[in-house]
């Protein structure tokens, strides 16, 4: 059971920050290339496709939890898969959104290896960002909830930024709409997952939301479809400059992309967006992480989260380092797209149909 | 205790956050404004790499330094010049790629995998086509600077903005080269009557990543305006139409262009029509004759009409016959439009045969200050 103000609120608004924090980070950097590689010059119909599943999807997750208004993850999970099924799936749960994190880090040492530091240690650069991802929740959800508040806003610059090189775009390259067929466009969808992935976490914070209202629905598919029409434009713009063809050679599209012409003052506009990006990846560390944390907290029942931020950091610090290269890091990223399907969407479905089956009637007793 | 003890620490951590500890002076540092690259003459294979970077020291004796390496790539080439200088050598300022003829000819293709690899190179580094060998230009000392690189990059500059050569980077080349239907190119530098002089209003044609030729003056501005990349520039012609001796000269200063291109396709017979929208401004007109009447205005722009549909023909033709590529970009309109008829592999021979139609329309705006 919840009790106000004393396991970690957050507020409404901030559960919605927090889908668009955890979702858009190290994803957006390759979209357009994964899904192009499949859907061509439709690869942003794939992305507003699955952004759009997406958003309906996290309508049925907050419809069927917000019946148990007043049970964690685990306990609505107990009532209606059975306690067994519960615990393993929420131990399944943890151990993703560890992994998750650290394939994150990794993804994080990578780009700050490649565009800022070359010649530190990946060791470092790993460590540094494990440290600071410690302090902003060893605190709890309530800490990281604010820490989103804030860090949200780094977001903004992703938006400004898909309009100065549009000027060097065609919009031939997006054409001819529809031509690679409904088959590529739909195969072009599951390498978007990662991408869009994080949105689940709503399963966690849910029970933890100390104001919820009805409203709790619109609003975070409202956040979803933020982030859908943000990667979708992103993606077409990105196509409409490079073209589909170039664009599969590129393995940070969104970086080139702002490669592209000379703005006055900022000389070097990727650094100056690199800047931006990694507070944003931060950002999604720390939900993750926290997410995490809190599905191992309620299936050991230990009394605090940060017993296990700071068992996992060491955790999380190893794997961090052990893929061995950038082409490893891509595989693992496209295995976490794929469990994000059974949390993501499998879970849901399931959660949906064991409440209209037998749940109904739970949520009415635990609610008398 | 625990106060004094805490202040201390965010001392010493705002110290820490006050400066990079590796920052490295700018007299530290050869900051490459010009690359250059050429065949080696001694060892097939390899290539020759040149660098200028300024000394930046005041009690230097040359206020340059110009260091040539050769290699079996480009990187390679770059890593032994960084052998042969005292400093370290940054390439994140490169303006320019200065790209010898014969490495042209060759295939530049790996080069510019080598560049936008590097996440230090940038993509919108300028790409030229040097007459003969990179590494003459690059010793040539111009009199208004010290670095010829900086002063070919304003040259090139210039010319790109009067519209006489496409606008080309290092990113641009590559997706012309990665995408079907069109075939890169890149301007071309040429000397001029005095060593220190230089010309660029050429372009130079690919073939992929090969150089196949070299369209000139007049062709250079009517390809970038085909490219649909005019901004400025001036397009001079006789008027009335005849033989220049007999005609007075009308100068016409385009102010924004724009085309439209369209594809049908007929009994498989592929007919291209583009449309080449150009606003204009009078800039000069040899003849004593008002032109402030909308009469003589409409004649005008039949006039010009006229000539740019017959140079842009002539044009036209050398691309398809002689040079045999579509470096106009076409193919990537009859792809989208006729997806099954277009043949990536052997589109630039679909080029050659197909039937294209270029329908000028140019609106004289203003007649300047005279009537």
């Amino acid at each position: 059971m919840i009790s106000k103000f004393k396991d970690g609120e957050i507020t409404s608004f901030q559960s919605y920050i927090m889908i668009i924090s955890i979702m858009v980070g190290t994803g957006v950097l390759g979209l357009a290339r994964s899904v192009a590689e499949i859907a061509k010059q439709d690869a942003w119909i794939s992305v507003l496709v699955n952004g759009i599943g997406i958003s309906i999807i996290i309508a049925f997750t907050i419809f069927v939890i917000s019946k148990f208004p007043q049970l964690t993850f685990i306990q609505y999970m107990s009532l209606l898969l059975t306690k067994p099924l519960a615990y393993l799936v929420v131990f399944a749960y943890g151990i993703y959104a560890i992994f998750t994190t650290s394939l994150i880090i990794r993804f994080l040492c990578e780009m700050v290896g490649t565009w800022f530091l070359p010649r530190t240690p990946l060791t470092v650069i790993s460590f540094i960002i494990v440290a600071t991802l410690v302090y902003i929740t060893k605190d709890g959800l309530t800490f990281v909830g604010r820490f989103n508040e804030i860090i949200v806003l780094a977001i903004i610059p992703f938006i400004f930024l898909i309009f100065p090189s549009l000027s060097e775009a065609s919009l031939i390259n997006l054409k001819p709409i529809g031509d690679s067929g409904i088959h590529s466009i739909i195969k072009g969808i599951p390498p978007s997952f990662y991408a869009f992935g994080g949105y689940e976490v709503i399963l966690i914070i849910y029970p933890f939301i100390s104001n919820k209202n009805k409203m709790n629905i619109r609003y975070s598919m409202l956040a979803i479809l933020f982030v859908t029409v943000l990667y979708t434009s992103i993606v077409a713009s990105q196509i409409a400059l490079f073209g589909y063809q170039e664009i599969t050679e590129i393995l940070y599209s969104f970086i080139n992309y702002l490669d592209v012409i000379d703005f006055p003052i900022i000389e070097r506009i990727e650094i100056f967006f690199t800047f931006f990006w990694t507070f944003a990846v931060i950002g999604t560390l720390s939900i993750q992480f926290i997410a995490g944390c809190i599905a191992f907290q309620s299936v050991f029942k230990t009394k605090k989260t940060n017993t296990f931020v700071y068992l996992f950091t060491p955790i999380i610090y190893i794997l961090s380092l052990l893929p061995e290269n950038s082409v490893k890091v891509a595989e693992y990223s496209e295995i976490v797209g794929k469990a994000n399907v059974c949390f993501g969407i499998f879970l849901p479905i399931i959660l949906f149909i064991m409440y209209l089956i037998w749940g109904r009637k739970k949520a009415y007793d635990k609610t008398i | 205790m625990i106060k004094p003890f805490k202040l201390i620490a965010i001392a010493v951590i705002v110290m820490l956050l006050t400066s990079c500890w590796d920052a490295k002076q700018l007299d530290d540092l050869y900051l490459v404004y010009g690359i250059g690259i050429d065949t080696s003459q001694e060892k097939q294979q390899h290539f020759l790499v040149t660098i200028v970077a300024p000394t930046i020291d005041p009690e230097a004796p040359e206020p340059k330094v110009e260091i040539h390496s050769e290699g079996e790539s480009l990187r390679n080439a770059q890593d032994n010049i960084q052998n042969k200088a005292a400093r370290r050598i940054t390439f994140a300022n490169t303006k320019v790629l200065f790209i010898g003829e014969d490495v042209a000819n060759k295939g530049i293709g790996i080069h510019i995998d080598s560049m936008l690899r590097d996440p230090e190179g940038r993509g919108t580094i300028k790409l030229l086509v040097v007459e003969g060998r990179a590494v003459n230009l690059m010793n040539v000392e111009p009199q208004t600077t010290a670095l010829v690189s900086l002063y070919i990059f304003d040259l090139l500059k210039q010319s790109q903005e009067t519209s006489t050569v496409p606008r080309v980077t290092l990113r641009s080349f590559n997706n012309d080269l990665k995408t079907d239907g069109i075939e890169p190119v890149i301007p071309f530098i040429k000397y001029g009557n005095k060593p220190s002089e230089f010309q660029i209003n050429s372009v130079g044609l690919f073939n992929k990543d090969k150089m196949v030729g070299i369209v000139e003056g007049i062709d250079s501005m009517l390809l970038t305006l085909l490219r649909s990349e005019v901004q400025d520039g001036f397009i001079t012609l006789p008027y009335p139409l005849g033989e220049v001796e007999e005609s007075s000269i009308l100068t016409l200063r385009v102010m924004r262009g724009k085309s439209k291109i369209e594809t049908s396709l007929i009994n498989n017979e592929l007919t291209i029509i583009q449309e080449v929208r150009l606003n204009a401004h009078i800039s000069e007109y040899t003849s004593s004759a008002p032109v402030f009447d909308d009469k003589t205005i409409k004649s005008m722009e039949q006039a010009a009409n006229s000539q740019i549909k017959i140079i842009c023909e002539e044009l036209l033709k050398k691309l398809r016959n002689e040079f045999g590529v579509d470096s106009i970009g076409y193919g990537k309109y009859v792809k989208v439009n006729h997806p099954v008829f277009f043949d990536a592999e052997e589109w630039n021979e679909q080029f050659s045969r197909a039937n294209i139609i270029i329908k000028p329309n140019v609106k004289i705006q203003m007649v300047g200050s005279r009537q």
